[in-house]
């Protein structure tokens, strides 16, 4: 009995790890957030807790509850797809902007479509501008797009940008 | 349940089409369609994941779900499956899981067989697909990209890394790769935990289906969150080839495969994908059992021409922790206390430095504070008072000059050791001469070469050790661990993490000199690890452990005691360890086992190592020695 036992607790020792490959992450459709460290309990379930919600507070709250903004195939529509970027790296856009650097920048520049000459002069602007485009840390993803647009309308060089956004 | 279905629902695939008479064109497509023999083409093979059966001959879908197949007999019948195919085009009524005609729901079979077969539109015309094409643009293929976010040992189900591609758009450049998709293959396993999980997964209970969503997400959880560094493959794949792989992936979108997280993985399925792309490269056909993320990494880059290049994407940890690296010591003092409030923006604005080292404190003060909330250090609030005021303040010395950029491991993941390792044994136990045979089919140890691995991380599976003693005329069992896992994480100004170790098997007890039961044994246990100096690290531990066999009153023995290790990198001249270990058995057998071993290996070549090793044991009121060599060889 006690063997028997034995074995079996082996036998899931084993299995625990090799099964966990598989259970990567369902981040299937858009609701990534919620989804990410789903339920399963690993060895060391305390650095499984911190989730993605539990980082940024409720910034994603808007997206994870469903699957708006994207189409059931995992592929955002296109006009959702600024508002998604920002809301699914705000906290790493903040610190671009207040850097006037970074991939995460760069990537929202091309997203809006600016062109290689007026790249120099939107991260500048950006930079400037931080407090008017994050004035808090908890902002919404949807009060960025906006005063970003503002902030890109009201610059000489980028305005004819500010529809884009 | 799942293996009746099959059984019971093949009559319901079969389309209207081909249950009526086919249309004269059908026919004379399925007669070319036979003269060229196009159901055992290695596309048609690869695009329906035929493989052959090991025992009997013939041919087996790796797809479970049903609805994949259009002839009855489809999961096993390459050529019926064809020509149902074939007859289903003529069908333009929407049917299937995703209400589409035949021709749009198996878009790539579609594209395929229309040009192997020069189709007439005229007697057999294409159906728009709206769906597929709206798909298809948004993704805006040209070309892909192995990811291999590099192992986790936190997490189990990241123990040998992952692996997911990377669909990378039309003009799409190095800074602007967050924008591309990711498709990953993973088991849909619900809220199922624990043992359920476990045996579930096993014996492939759960259903794999490939999904796609943003880049950005996947970077965010990997290099973000679980602080693992990515690597990127770009591999050379014409756009035309990504576009069919992605029409096939559309095919698979209502379909699933039983997930065996031994060998049909998210990583083998991804080479699924490739073959599909280019039914040549036949890299599915290489992993028969046993797949290692790592190891399809290795696969690819093997071929020849096949990965571009390689980009490297450290995780948030590791960019803090080269950054802190050359910061002077009164400059982490600086930024601790920015993270902890105790000196704000303002004040480091008063002391004389320059304009780039205080952005540079600002920049590593807002990284050290989202990483320390991240590993649940502190809490997020912080992120609204501090993290925000250090932007704020960065953002107003309006500099801005790239960071240095972090410099890349000098041994890639696919460079690392093979993951196998075979070894012949020669030495002296218990008084004994033995040569022994040792087999570890998987993955890395303590001692193993570290390029290319997570440092401090050790991970065996089905480790065993066969002996012959010196004038017995038998082989036996010396001792297996079907799991080993050690986890040695130094305490350092980022983190002050758990180490711990858990491992099960079978070991010989040492009764007498020649009296040695074979014992279960499970043992675990937690402390912490310094790393004194480069390349050393030290670590204390307290450890439980469960005996279980003959010679052991009640047939058990529990115990708890402490355990000290020392390991040293002496890089090209070998690594070595030594340790000490206390066990106090007290419920069950009553004993005490103390052991101490060092242990040295110093690798010949990239595949080949010479190991040494002294042993003392002391159980059962009688000590005894293991003394010896092996030659090692990783395949």
């Amino acid at each position: 009995m006690k063997i028997k036992l034995i074995t079996t607790v082996v036998a899931l020792i084993v299995a625990a790890p090799m099964t966990a490959m598989a259970q990567e992450n369902n981040v299937g459709s858009c609701g990534w957030g919620s989804k990410l460290f789903e339920g399963q309990q690993g060895i060391a379930p305390q650095v499984l807790a911190v989730t993605t919600n539990s980082i940024f507070g409720n910034q994603t709250l808007g997206i994870t509850s469903g699957t708006s903004g994207c189409t059931p195939n995992g592929v955002v529509s296109s006009n959702w797809k600024m508002a998604m970027f920002i809301d699914g790296n705000k906290a790493k856009l903040a610190r671009d902007v207040a850097l006037g650097r970074g991939e995460t920048l760069t990537s929202l520049a091309a997203l809006i479509g600016i062109q290689g000459e007026d790249r120099d002069t939107f991260y500048r602007v950006a930079q400037k501008n931080f407090t008017t485009i994050f004035p808090s840390e908890s902002v919404t993803a949807g009060e960025v797009q906006a005063s970003l647009r503002a902030v890109v309308a009201n610059s000489a060089g980028l305005s004819k940008y500010s529809s884009n956004i | 349940m799942v293996f009746l279905i099959p059984l019971i629902c093949p009559a319901l695939s079969l389309t209207p089409a081909s249950a009526a008479n086919p249309p004269p064109y059908a026919q004379q497509l399925i007669a070319q369609a036979r003269e060229k023999a196009l159901s055992s083409s290695p596309r048609w093979q690869a695009l329906l994941h035929y493989r052959s059966n090991l025992i009997t001959p013939g041919v087996t879908s790796e797809v479970d779900a049903v609805n994949f197949f259009l002839a009855a007999d489809g999961k096993t019948n390459p050529e019926a499956e064809l020509e149902a195919t074939l007859l289903a085009f003529f069908n333009p009524s929407p049917s299937g899981p995703g209400r589409q005609p035949a021709q749009c729901r198996f878009v790539a079979r579609y594209h395929w067989l229309k040009q192997a077969l020069n189709f007439d539109p005229a007697r057999l015309p294409e159906q728009p697909c709206h769906e597929f094409h709206d798909w298809i643009t948004a993704l805006d293929p040209q070309s892909v990209t192995l990811i291999f976010p590099t192992a986790y040992l936190n997490n189990p189900s990241s123990m040998f890394g992952h692996t997911l591609l990377r669909v990378d758009a039309k003009g799409q450049g190095d800074q602007t790769r967050l924008l591309a998709y990711a498709l990953n293959y993973a088991a849909v396993t619900g809220n199922d935990g624990g043992v359920l999980f476990a045996v579930k997964g096993i014996f492939g209970a759960y259903p794999g289906v490939f999904s796609i969503a943003p880049y950005y997400l996947r970077v965010r959880q990997y290099n973000d969150i679980e602080n693992r560094d990515i690597w990127e493959y770009q591999l050379n794949f014409s756009a035309a080839e990504v576009r069919f792989m992605l029409m096939h992936v559309w095919e698979l979108r209502h379909s699933y495969f039983d997930y065996f997280f031994f060998d049909e993985n998210c990583s083998y399925h991804l080479l699924g994908l490739l073959d599909v792309a280019r039914p040549s490269l036949e890299l599915t056909r290489q992993f028969r059992g046993w797949v290692i993320p790592s190891e399809t990494v290795r696969a690819l880059v093997m071929r020849a021409k096949l990965v571009k290049r390689v980009v490297y994407r450290p995780s948030r940890r590791t960019a803090l922790a080269y950054r802190m690296s050359r910061l002077a010591g009164a400059q982490r003092v600086t930024v601790s206390r920015l993270v902890n409030g105790t000196m704000t923006p303002g004040q480091l604005a008063l002391r004389q430095l320059s304009v780039a080292d205080r952005a540079n404190l600002l920049e590593i003060g807002y990284e050290l504070l989202n990483y320390k909330i991240v590993t649940r250090q502190i809490d997020k609030k912080a992120l609204d008072t501090v993290g925000y005021r250090l932007l704020a303040a960065r953002s107003a010395l309006g500099y801005r000059t790239d960071a240095p950029p972090v410099p890349e491991p000098a041994v890639r993941p696919d460079q690392g050791h093979p993951t196998a390792r075979v070894a012949l044994g020669y030495g002296n136990m218990d008084g004994h001469w033995y040569q022994a045979i040792k087999l570890r089919p998987a993955y890395h140890d303590l001692l193993d070469p570290p390029g290319g691995y997570v440092p401090g991380a050790q991970i065996k599976f089905l480790d065993f050790t066969l002996s012959h003693l010196a004038g017995s005329n038998t082989v036996r069992l010396e001792n297996a661990a079907v799991v080993d896992i050690v986890s040695l994480t130094p305490v350092s100004a980022l983190k002050y993490p758990v180490s711990w170790k858990i491992n099960a098997g079978v070991l010989r007890h040492h009764l007498t000199r020649n009296k040695n039961p074979m014992a279960m044994h499970i043992n675990g246990g937690a402390g912490v690890t310094w790393s004194p100096l480069q390349g050393a690290m030290v670590y204390g531990m307290l450890e439980g452990t469960l005996d279980a066999g003959d010679g052991l009153d009640g047939g058990y023995a529990l115990g708890i005691g402490p355990s000290l290790g020392v390991l040293a990198d002496f890089s090209r001249l070998g690594r070595a360890m030594a340790t000490a270990k206390l066990v106090r058995f007290g419920l069950g057998g009553q004993y005490t086992r103390a052991t101490a071993s060092m242990e040295y290996r110093v690798p010949l070549s990239g595949t080949a190592a010479v190991d040494v090793h002294f042993g003392r044991v002391r159980e059962f009121g009688r000590g005894w020695n293991d003394t010896g060599m092996a030659l090692q060889y990783y395949f």
